[in-house]
C-alpha cells in the first residue's frame, strides 16, 4: 500500500475555452480527510470526477494507491479504481433496498457474505434496522448514510465526496459530520471532500486545499492556511477578511492601523481577519463604528476611517462593552495577523 | 403517441460522455456504424422508391394524364379540410376540459382520447354503411372524428402545462374569457397544436383503408392501384414520390409554425381553478364534448356491434387473423423495440445525438406505410428477384418486420427514452465507482428501472402494428391475414357484418394502451403535485 491513497500531478482539463483544471497537484494521505474548498465553477467537481475516472485529462497524472490510473492517454475506468464516491444527490438506486444498495458493490462475494457484509455496514452507520427500506422511504440524513455505507463497503483506499452535506438541514449536519468522521476513522479510509462551505470543511478536514478558477491556490493544514494564506483569495476561503489598498515602500507599508512589513514594494493589499482586529474606544481614534450586527456573545462591527479611505473594516468583538454606533475607536493589529499581498 | 419535436426528451445535461473526445467510461461501441444503421432502416426504402421511380414505366403516362392531377388534388383537399376540422375539434375540446368545470368533465377528459383506438378504416366501414354514402365528405367526417385525438391530447397537455399566472394576469388586465383563450392560451399552445395537427395530416396522407373503402382516389390509393392492378412498380414509385413531397411539405410546415417561438412563460405555477360555468354553457360544453365522442366512437361502435350480431360470427373470421396478428405483433414489436432501444441508447450520448435519433425515427414515422412497403418491394425487384415469388414465407415476414420497425420506432422511442432517463447520470456513475462495468450497469441498474417503460413501449408498438393496414396488405405472405387485412377484405366484399368482428377486435385491442395511458395523462398537471 502506498502512503498516498491518491496523488494528482499537474492535472489540466479544459472544456472548450474554459480551463476547468490548470496544473493542479495534490496528495491525499492514507487515512486522512482532505477538504477541497472552492466556489461553484472553481473546478473542484471536475477535479473529483477526474480522480474518480469519470472525466479524462488533457495533461498530468493521477495515481491511486501508487498505481497510475489517469494520464493523457489512459483513463482507467471508475469500476477498476480502488475508490468510492458519494454523490451530491447520493444517487441511491431507487429499485433496490438500502441493503441492496450497499450490497451493489460487493458482487465479488457470494450471496450470504454479501448480505452479511452489507448489513454490517448499515449497522456501522446506525441503520441496522433500515435494511429493507427503499430510498424513497428514507429521510435525507438516512439516505446520506446509506450512500456513505455503500461507498465504503467495497473497502476502497479512498472515497470522494461531492458536497455530501449540502442537501441536509443545518441542524443535522453537525451530527452527520461527526458520525461520518468516526466511520471513516474506523474504516481507515482516506476521504476527499468537496465543499463550498468553509465551516464544514474545517469541521471535518485534516488538510485543506483551496481551488479557484481551476488553479490550486494553497493546500496544507487548516491552521497553517488560516494563519498564513498565500493570497487574498486563499485568506477569504478560510474565513472572513477585510482588506485595504495601500502602497509599500522599502519593504514597509503604512496604514491607519499601523506600519507593517511587506514583501513587495508598490501597490499592495493589506488584510486581516475581524477576530484579529482589536478595537479600543477612544475619542481621538481614527475610526468610527458605522454598524453593529449580531446577537449573543460576539458582535460584528463595521468601521470606517474618519477621514480619507472609504474602505470598511470589520471587527469581531465581545458584546459586553462593545462600542455603540457612531462611537470613535482606535484599531490595532498584531503583526502576525496581518497579510500583505501584491495588488 | 409520438411528438414531432426532435428536441424534446432528455435534456442536454445528460451528456453521458462528458465533453471532448475521451470516453472515460469505456464506451467502445462503434457509434457511427449504429447511427448509419438507424438512418438506413427508414432511409433505404425511400432510396429504393426513388431508384424504382426512375425505371421505365409502362402505365405512368396514362396515369399522369388521366388520374394523377385528380389524385393529388383530392389528397390535398382531404388533408386541408380534415386537418382543419380535427384541429378545431381537438383544440376546443381540449380547452373546455382544461379551463372549465362542468358535469362529466373528468370522464369526458379521458374519454375524448379513446377514439385513438378507432382506426379510420373501421370508422369508414361504419359510417359508409350507416349513411349509405361514399366519397369525399364521408371520408372527411371519418378523418376528423378519428384523428382529432392527436390534436386534443397535444392541446390538452399544452393547456394544462400553461401557467395559470399568465391567464390570471390577462384576467386582471381585463381580458374576457374568449380573449384570454385567443390571445394567451392559444398562442402559448401553438407549437403543441401544430405538432398534433401535423400528426393528423401524416395519418391522412398515410391512410389507405378508409380512402379505399369510401372510394376516394388519393395518392396512396394510386400507389396501390399502380402496383396491384397494373403491376407497375415504377409507376407506383413515382406516385409515392409525389406523396413523399407532400409529407415533406407537411413536416416543413410544422417546423415553420414553431419557429421564432419563445419557450416557457412563467416558472411559477399555481393549481389552476377551473371556472364554473353557467347558463347555456352548462349544457353546451358537455354537449359538445359528448357529441364529439358520440360521432367518433359511440355511433360507429354501436353500428358495428349491431352488424356483427345480425350477421353472426363467420367461420375463421377471428381465430386465424387473431393468431396472425399476435404473431406479427410479437415479431414486429420485437424488431421495433430493438431499433428503438438502440436509438434511445444513442440518444443518451448527447443532446445533439438525441435530437438526431428522434429526427430519424420521426422521418420513418412520417413516411407513409405504403411508401415504406413499396420501397422494400423495389429493393427486392432491383436485386433481381421476382417480387411476388420472393414475398412468401420468411422473406415476407422479415420485410414486414422491417417496415414496422421503420415506421413505429418513433412510437417506441419516447417511452424507452423516458425509461432510460430514470437512471440518472449520477446513479450510473455511482454504479461505475462501485465496480459495475458497462454491461452490469445496464443489467442491474438501467434495465430494471426502464422495464415498466419498455413494457409500455412494447404495448404501444404492438397496437400500432395490429392497426396497420397498407404495409401489411402489400408485404404480407399469401394466406397470412391479420385482423386488419381480414376486416378490410370483408368490407371490400360488402360483407360488413363479417368485417365488424375483426374490426371490433382491433378496437378492443387498441383500447388497452389508450385506457392505460390516457388515464395517466389526465392525472398529471403542471403546478399540481
Amino acid at each position: 500500500m502506498s502512503e498516498f491513497a491518491l496523488e494528482a500531478r499537474h492535472l489540466s482539463r479544459s472544456f472548450g475555452t474554459v480551463k476547468a483544471l490548470d496544473d493542479v497537484s495534490l496528495t491525499l494521505e492514507a487515512g486522512k480527510v482532505l477538504a477541497l474548498l472552492g466556489q461553484s465553477g472553481s473546478g473542484k467537481s471536475t477535479l473529483l470526477r477526474v480522480l474518480a475516472g469519470l472525466e479524462s485529462l488533457d495533461a498530468g497524472e493521477v495515481y491511486a494507491d501508487g498505481r497510475l490510473v489517469s494520464d493523457v492517454r489512459i483513463t482507467v475506468p471508475p469500476e477498476k479504481r480502488p475508490l468510492g464516491m458519494v454523490f451530491q444527490d447520493y444517487a441511491l438506486f431507487p429499485h433496490l433496498t438500502a441493503l441492496g444498495n450497499v450490497a451493489f458493490g460487493l458482487s465479488h462475494l457470494g450471496k450470504p457474505e454479501r448480505r452479511a457484509l452489507a448489513a454490517s455496514w448499515l449497522a456501522r452507520v446506525g441503520l441496522g434496522d433500515r435494511g429493507g427500506a427503499f430510498p424513497h422511504e428514507l429521510s435525507g440524513g438516512e439516505q446520506q448514510r446509506v450512500a456513505l455505507a455503500r461507498a465504503l463497503a467495497p473497502s476502497p483506499r479512498a472515497i470522494l465526496m461531492d458536497e455530501p452535506f449540502s442537501g441536509l438541514d443545518p441542524h443535522l449536519r453537525a451530527d452527520l459530520q461527526s458520525s461520518m468522521l468516526a466511520t471513516l476513522a474506523d474504516a481507515g479510509v482516506a476521504a476527499l471532500i468537496v465543499s463550498h462551505d468553509t465551516e464544514e470543511a474545517l469541521a471535518v478536514a485534516d488538510q485543506v486545499a483551496i481551488i479557484e478558477h481551476g488553479r490550486l491556490l494553497q493546500s496544507g493544514l487548516p491552521r497553517d492556511v488560516y494563519r498564513a494564506p498565500k493570497s487574498l483569495e486563499a485568506a477569504r476561503a478560510l474565513g472572513a477578511v477585510w482588506s485595504l489598498e495601500a502602497h509599500a515602500e522599502n519593504g514597509r507599508v503604512e496604514t491607519r492601523l499601523g506600519a507593517f512589513a511587506s514583501a513587495f514594494d508598490g501597490p499592495v493589499v493589506v488584510c486581516s481577519r475581524p477576530e484579529a482586529t482589536l478595537v479600543t474606544p477612544s475619542d481621538v481614534g481614527d475610526f468610527a463604528v458605522v454598524d453593529r450586527r449580531g446577537v449573543g456573545r460576539f458582535l460584528t462591527l463595521k468601521l470606517k476611517a474618519i477621514t480619507g479611505e472609504s474602505a470598511f473594516i470589520t471587527a469581531l468583538v465581545e458584546a459586553k462593552n462593545a462600542p455603540d454606533t457612531g462611537q470613535r475607536v482606535a484599531l490595532s493589529l498584531q503583526s502576525e495577523d496581518v497579510f500583505v499581498f501584491k495588488a | 403517441m409520438t411528438t414531432l419535436d426532435p428536441a424534446a426528451g432528455p435534456s442536454p445535461t445528460r451528456d453521458w460522455e462528458g465533453h471532448g473526445p475521451a470516453k472515460p467510461l469505456g464506451v467502445t461501441l462503434k457509434a457511427w456504424a449504429l447511427y448509419a444503421l438507424l438512418v438506413a432502416i427508414p432511409g433505404l426504402p425511400v432510396l429504393f422508391t426513388l431508384l424504382a421511380a426512375i425505371q421505365p414505366s409502362a402505365s405512368f403516362d396514362h396515369i399522369s394524364r388521366v388520374l394523377l392531377g385528380e389524385m393529388a388534388f383530392t389528397s390535398l383537399m382531404l388533408l386541408v379540410f380534415s386537418t382543419i376540422g380535427a384541429t378545431i375539434l381537438g383544440v376546443v375540446a381540449g380547452w373546455f376540459v382544461t379551463a372549465y368545470q362542468f358535469w362529466g368533465r373528468t370522464a369526458l377528459s379521458w374519454g375524448l382520447a379513446l377514439p385513438l383506438a378507432m382506426p379510420a378504416y373501421v370508422s369508414a366501414y361504419a359510417w359508409g354503411d350507416l349513411t349509405g354514402a361514399r366519397g369525399f365528405w364521408i371520408a372527411t367526417l371519418v378523418y376528423v372524428t378519428t384523428l382529432y385525438p392527436y390534436v386534443y391530447l397535444a392541446a390538452r397537455s399544452a393547456f394544462e402545462a400553461q401557467s395559470v399566472c399568465a391567464l390570471e394576469a390577462a384576467r386582471l388586465l381585463g381580458a374576457g374569457a374568449l380573449k384570454r383563450f385567443l390571445t394567451v392560451a392559444l398562442p402559448l399552445a401553438r407549437p403543441a397544436i401544430a405538432a398534433g395537427a401535423a400528426l393528423t395530416g401524416l395519418e391522412i396522407a398515410a391512410d389507405y383503408g378508409a380512402a379505399d373503402h369510401l372510394g376516394v382516389s388519393t395518392l396512396t390509393i394510386g400507389v396501390f392501384r399502380a402496383w396491384f392492378s397494373m403491376g407497375d412498380l415504377a409507376a407506383a414509385a413515382r406516385i409515392a414520390c409525389l406523396l413523399l413531397v407532400g409529407v415533406l411539405f407537411l413536416v416543413w410546415l410544422e417546423r415553420k409554425s414553431r419557429a421564432g417561438l419563445v419557450a416557457g412563460g412563467s416558472t411559477r405555477w399555481r393549481t389552476p381553478q377551473r371556472a364554473p360555468i353557467s347558463g347555456m354553457s352548462r349544457v353546451l360544453m358537455p354537449g359538445f364534448c359528448f357529441a364529439v365522442l358520440t360521432l367518433s366512437l359511440i355511433i360507429p361502435v354501436q353500428h358495428l356491434v349491431g352488424l356483427a350480431i345480425a350477421s353472426g360470427l363467420p367461420a375463421r373470421a377471428l381465430s386465424k387473423p387473431l393468431a396472425a396478428t399476435a404473431f406479427l405483433c410479437a415479431l414486429g414489436a420485437s424488431a421495433t423495440l430493438i431499433l428503438a432501444g438502440l436509438s434511445a441508447f444513442l440518444g443518451q450520448r448527447s443532446a445533439k445525438s438525441n435530437a438526431f435519433v428522434r429526427a430519424v425515427s420521426l422521418a420513418g414515422y412520417a413516411t407513409p406505410g405504403a411508401v415504406t412497403a413499396l420501397g422494400i418491394l423495389a429493393a427486392l425487384a432491383l436485386s433481381g428477384s421476382h417480387v411476388v415469388a420472393a414475398l412468401s414465407g420468411p422473406i415476407a415476414i422479415i420485410a414486414l418486420c422491417y417496415a414496422y420497425a421503420a415506421r413505429f420506432t418513433a412510437a417506441g422511442l419516447e417511452p424507452l427514452s423516458a425509461g432510460l432517463e430514470k437512471s440518472t447520470r449520477s446513479m450510473r456513475e455511482s454504479a461505475a465507482t462501485l465496480g459495475a462495468n458497462r454491461i452490469k450497469r445496464f443489467l442491474l441498474l438501467e434495465a430494471p428501472l426502464a422495464a415498466p417503460s419498455a413494457f409500455a413501449a412494447a404495448l404501444i408498438v404492438a397496437v400500432e402494428i395490429a392497426k396497420e393496414l397498407p404495409a401489411t396488405t402489400i408485404l404480407r405472405p399469401f394466406g397470412l391475414d391479420t385482423l386488419a387485412v381480414r376486416a378490410h377484405a370483408y368490407a371490400a366484399d360488402e360483407r360488413l357484418g363479417a368485417a365488424a368482428w375483426p374490426a371490433l377486435a382491433i378496437i378492443l385491442v387498441a383500447l388497452i394502451p389508450t385506457l392505460l395511458f390516457s388515464h395517466g395523462l389526465s392525472k398529471s398537471r403542471a403546478g399540481q403535485s
